[in-house]
């Protein structure tokens, strides 16, 4: 297929579509069933818990009515009844949530109206899938005057004339425009007749299950975004969470620390996993391959439907460059890694010993010599005495040290290419994942139409686009985004430096982690122990970090730590690795450093880590 | 041109003509601009806000303290000063979203005459590439007295952004609503201010723009005049009259009262959308034009 028959607009439409919310139902044509499906499609209520562009959305959108005919797999079924389950959707509005908040009424009674509210929002879509059911397939569903009636008696002030669905629909958007306009004016009401959390819901779905075609099915409230709930609104809908098993159950959609308290409106009942609910972590549920592949899967599906780009494997469009190739294509201008083979090949000759090293063992072996000011000569002899230690020092070293060949050079600094790298990149997020793939084409279709693949170079100055971009709009993602936005970017100029030296720090290091004291301080209320909790929090919760279960504690004391990691999505922008791989300690004063005083605060830590880190990679050669 | 019958611009302050009989009511100084009124031969009100939902007013030799979400004690307050005056001038450059519109709706319900006057500044506070403009932004939420639970019902909406020069604030609020492509209009001030302010409204909402896959539907309207965003913003509204509109004024104050003036008489369901900026101190540099807008003529019209 010739690079003018390529259709970037079709292009766009399939893969800048990231959002299910944007795709409305062309979402279902490209649905791919995640792994966890099973797990959430169980009796037992369920948390998923998923970044943003984790695949959250789309995966509850699968469960529920509107979705799961659908699917791909189940566009064959013809009729309501023969769904296995029945979900309904429900993106929680933070906006609408917010306004039961204030000083005008104490937390009872604010816990009174948003119950009311609740119980509304919840009727109002009941309402809406029994009008589905009914239109789909009339004969299969009856619910009866009486039944609506009795609904409405407990939800509605007034439930007079109540007796078909279309007028529960609108006594529900009347009390709502009356509830809105209470709330307006709250400081001179009184709350007047509200119903009870979950009574009406409850009678509502009891009369659903007594026809047959739902019987003893699941019916599921999916919940997404709960996170946008106020913590006082959490602890009541954990209430229905915990007790509406069997009649329904909850699957709840949230971001990582989005779920603020497990507390329910029993002082002595917490939501407890596993027993209340299962708790799936989108992220932790795919290992490395798995996510590749469903990755792959997901683009190639969207590629299959554009003009241009059908047949393509992803694999084999993008080139991948082992190490060695791209320390060679990284000095193609300069000559630093061919001119440093050149003269550890002439030094082995004047040796006469043969030594198994190719272009970039022979740059670090260079590298090292200068640094340590070691004669060539002599680290050679070293080098062949110790071979085994050696060749496990340069193969610690070779992935590290392509950051240093450009140091100080415009261009490419470090390339990232290749489906594998991507796809680490993006951490097991989906979103990021098709950003990088729709890029790389793009770039690919601009400025090297002519090749059949896309080029190392190519993907990596996509990398670097979807990173600024991706840090452009960090700001705007939080209440704190700036000061999160500060402190990424400290960061990642604090590693880049890092990174570009082979020597004088260990190599790789890309993440970090608190001190021991810091939980405790945080416990405690110290004001700055909190503010970088807050920090954290917004940044794991944005992408902006990834936070890691400690694998590598530093003490005893350590093991229950976490490690923070920037999203390997700002790899490229920062020309660091976006492997896990080696971390620093972060005090509280360097932290708020980064965040305020970066100029200050980046040098002085350079200083630091670089006397403690060479120790360190010095004691890994001791030749003594 | 509508905007030039109901709007009076004066070049400095001392030039502006107030009504008989009419009193001012004006928000926290933080910039020049906002000393405009010291020099006003009418009697000035200062209103402190308290917290977020509430603010006071010393008048007429009283202390009033008012809640936002209670319109009785807003209502007592304006009866008094309709008692004593026969119009009152909101001083936009001062006050925010959330105390001005609520209080020039009841004092527009009320039957008093009210008038919105706005100072633009000559600079606004650079910071690197962006603008240093606010601390930051409190919270996303309805303007108080204007709550609505439509949307509950309601996937048929328009999102419309009065954007300014705070990229990260339009990017708060697409990012919390999440709207599609084609429910996404933006709207910049052009001609702004000043020359080139409209570039930099592009620039620091540009990514966003971009994301949000809506270059086509940007519009544009005079950032000094209400009644071009309320034109403006009829054209939207008329393209889908059954769409929910979302307003989030995140740029100029004239095209926030706009946007209020457009919503207070319009057939159309509209809700706003506010992220409660705490604006810096000393955010612009200097004095330039002052806006007297009459708001009661145009909506007796």
């Amino acid at each position: 297929m010739s690079e003018q028959q390529r259709d970037l607009n079709a292009l766009s439409q399939v893969f800048k579509n990231y959002k299910a919310e944007w795709l409305a139902s062309a979402v279902f044509d490209f649905f791919q069933e995640p792994i966890y499906q099973h797990e959430l499609t169980s009796n037992q209520p369920c948390v998923l818990y998923g970044g943003r562009g984790s695949g959250k959305t789309t995966a509850l959108l699968g469960l529920s009515y509107e979705g799961f005919p659908e699917t791909p797999a189940n566009r064959r079924m013809s009729s309501p009844s023969e769904l296995p389950y029945y979900g309904i959707f429900h993106r929680v509005n933070g906006i609408s949530a917010a306004e039961f908040e204030g000083d005008e009424l104490n937390s009872r009674e604010w816990e009174r109206l948003f119950a009311h509210y609740w119980n509304l929002v919840m009727i109002e879509s009941l309402t809406r899938f029994a009008r589905w059911f009914i239109d789909n397939e009339r004969e299969a569903i009856n619910i009866s005057d009486k039944a609506i009636y009795s609904v409405a008696s407990l939800l509605l002030p007034d439930s007079t004339g109540i007796l078909t669905l279309e007028t529960l629909a609108d006594g529900v958007r009347a009390e709502l425009g009356a509830l809105a306009k209470k709330v307006s004016s709250i400081g001179d009401e009184t709350i007047g007749k509200v119903s009870t959390l979950g009574e009406p819901v409850n009678l509502f779905i009891s009369h659903l299950r007594e026809n047959k075609c739902i019987g003893s099915k699941g019916v599921f409230y999916i919940v997404d975004e709960y996170e946008n709930l106020l913590t006082y609104q959490q602890k009541l809908v954990n209430t229905l969470i915990k007790y509406s098993a069997p009649l329904y159950t909850f699957k709840v959609g949230v971001r990582r620390y989005g779920f603020r308290t497990y507390a329910t409106l029993s002082p002595i009942d917490y939501l407890e996993h596993p027993a209340d609910f299962v708790q799936l972590t989108i992220e932790e549920k795919f290992t490395k391959i798995e996510f590749q592949k469903f990755a792959k899967s997901v683009c190639q599906s969207r590629l299959e439907q554009v003009r241009g780009f059908g047949g393509i494997d992803l694999d084999n469009l993008l080139e991948k460059v082992s190490l060695n190739e791209e320390a060679l294509r990284l000095s193609t201008e300069s000559g630093t890694v061919q001119n440093a083979y050149k003269i550890v090949r002439e030094t082995c000759a004047k040796l006469n010993c043969e030594l198994d090293i190719d272009e970039l063992d022979s740059y670090i072996l260079v590298s090292y010599s200068k640094h340590h000011n070691v004669e060539l000569f002599s680290l050679i002899r070293r080098v062949e005495k110790h071979w085994k230690r050696w060749r496990i020092h340069l193969d610690n070293y070779r992935y590290h040290s392509l950051f240093a060949i450009k140091k100080g050079k415009s261009g490419i600094r470090k390339m990232f290419a290749g489906l594998p790298t991507y796809s680490l990149m993006a951490d097991n997020n989906i979103r990021a994942f098709m950003e990088l793939i729709e890029q790389a084409i793009i770039h690919w279709v601009n400025e090297d139409p002519k090749s059949d693949i896309i080029s190392a170079e190519i993907q990596t100055k996509a990398a670097i686009y979807v990173g600024e971009r991706r840090l452009k709009i960090l700001e705007g993602r939080s209440l704190v985004g700036n000061s999160v936005c500060r402190f990424v970017i400290s960061l990642g100029r604090l590693f880049g430096l890092m990174a570009a030296r082979t020597y004088g720090g260990a190599p790789e290091t890309d993440q970090f982690d608190l001190p021991e004291e810091y939980e405790s301080k945080s416990l405690r209320g110290d004001d700055a122990a909190l503010t970088i909790g807050v920090l954290l929090k917004e940044a794991v919760m944005n992408l902006a970090l990834v936070e890691r279960t400690a694998t590598k504690p530093r003490s005893p004391a350590d093991t229950k730590g976490r490690d923070f990691q920037i999203h390997p999505i700002f790899a490229a922008y920062f020309a660091i690795s976006h492997r896990k791989k080696r971390k620093i300690r972060l005090s509280e004063r360097n932290f708020l450093g980064l965040v305020e005083q970066p100029s200050e605060t980046i040098p002085r830590m350079l200083k630091t880590i670089s006397s403690d880190e060479v120790e360190e990679s010095d004691l890994q050669l001791d030749f003594s | 041109m509508q905007g030039l019958k109901f709007t009076t611009c004066f070049s400095s302050p001392g030039r502006v003509v107030f009504r008989h009989d009419s009193i001012l009511l004006k928000g926290a100084v933080i910039d020049d601009r906002g000393e405009w009124s010291t020099s006003c031969s009418i009697p000035v009100l200062d209103a402190v806000e308290v917290s977020g939902g509430a603010f006071e007013v010393l008048a007429l030799g009283k202390k009033y303290s008012i809640k936002l979400r209670s319109p009785k004690a807003l209502e007592y307050f304006i009866l008094d000063i309709k008692d004593k005056f026969n119009a009152i001038y909101f001083d936009l450059t001062t006050l925010p979203h959330h105390i001005w519109a609520p209080t020039l709706k009841l004092a527009l319900n009320l039957g008093l005459e009210a008038q919105a006057i706005y100072a633009e500044p000559i600079h606004y506070t650079r910071r690197n590439e962006g603008f240093d403009l606010s601390e930051r932004i409190q919270r996303l939420k309805s303007i108080p007295g204007f709550a609505s639970f439509d949307d509950e019902f309601e996937k048929n909406f328009k999102l419309i952004t009065l954007l300014g020069f705070e990229g990260n604030r339009f990017e708060y609020v697409v990012s919390k609503i999440e709207p599609e492509a084609w429910q996404l209009f933006p709207i910049i001030g052009v001609p702004g201010f000043q020359p080139g302010f409209a570039d930099h409204v592009f620039c620091q909402n540009s990514v966003t723009i971009e994301e949000g896959r809506c270059a086509q539907n940007v519009r544009y309207a005079a950032a000094n005049c209400p009644f071009s965003l309320i034109s403006t913003l009829e054209d939207i509204a008329d393209e889908d009259s059954e769409s929910l509109l979302k307003i989030a004024p995140l740029g100029t104050k004239p095209h926030a009262l706009g946007a209020f003036l457009f919503g207070y008489r319009s057939k159309h369901r509209v809700k706003y959308i506010y992220d409660y900026p705490v604006r810096k101190m000393k955010r612009s540099i200097g004095l330039g034009k002052v806006h007297v807008y009459d708001v009661y003529k145009y909506l007796k019209e």
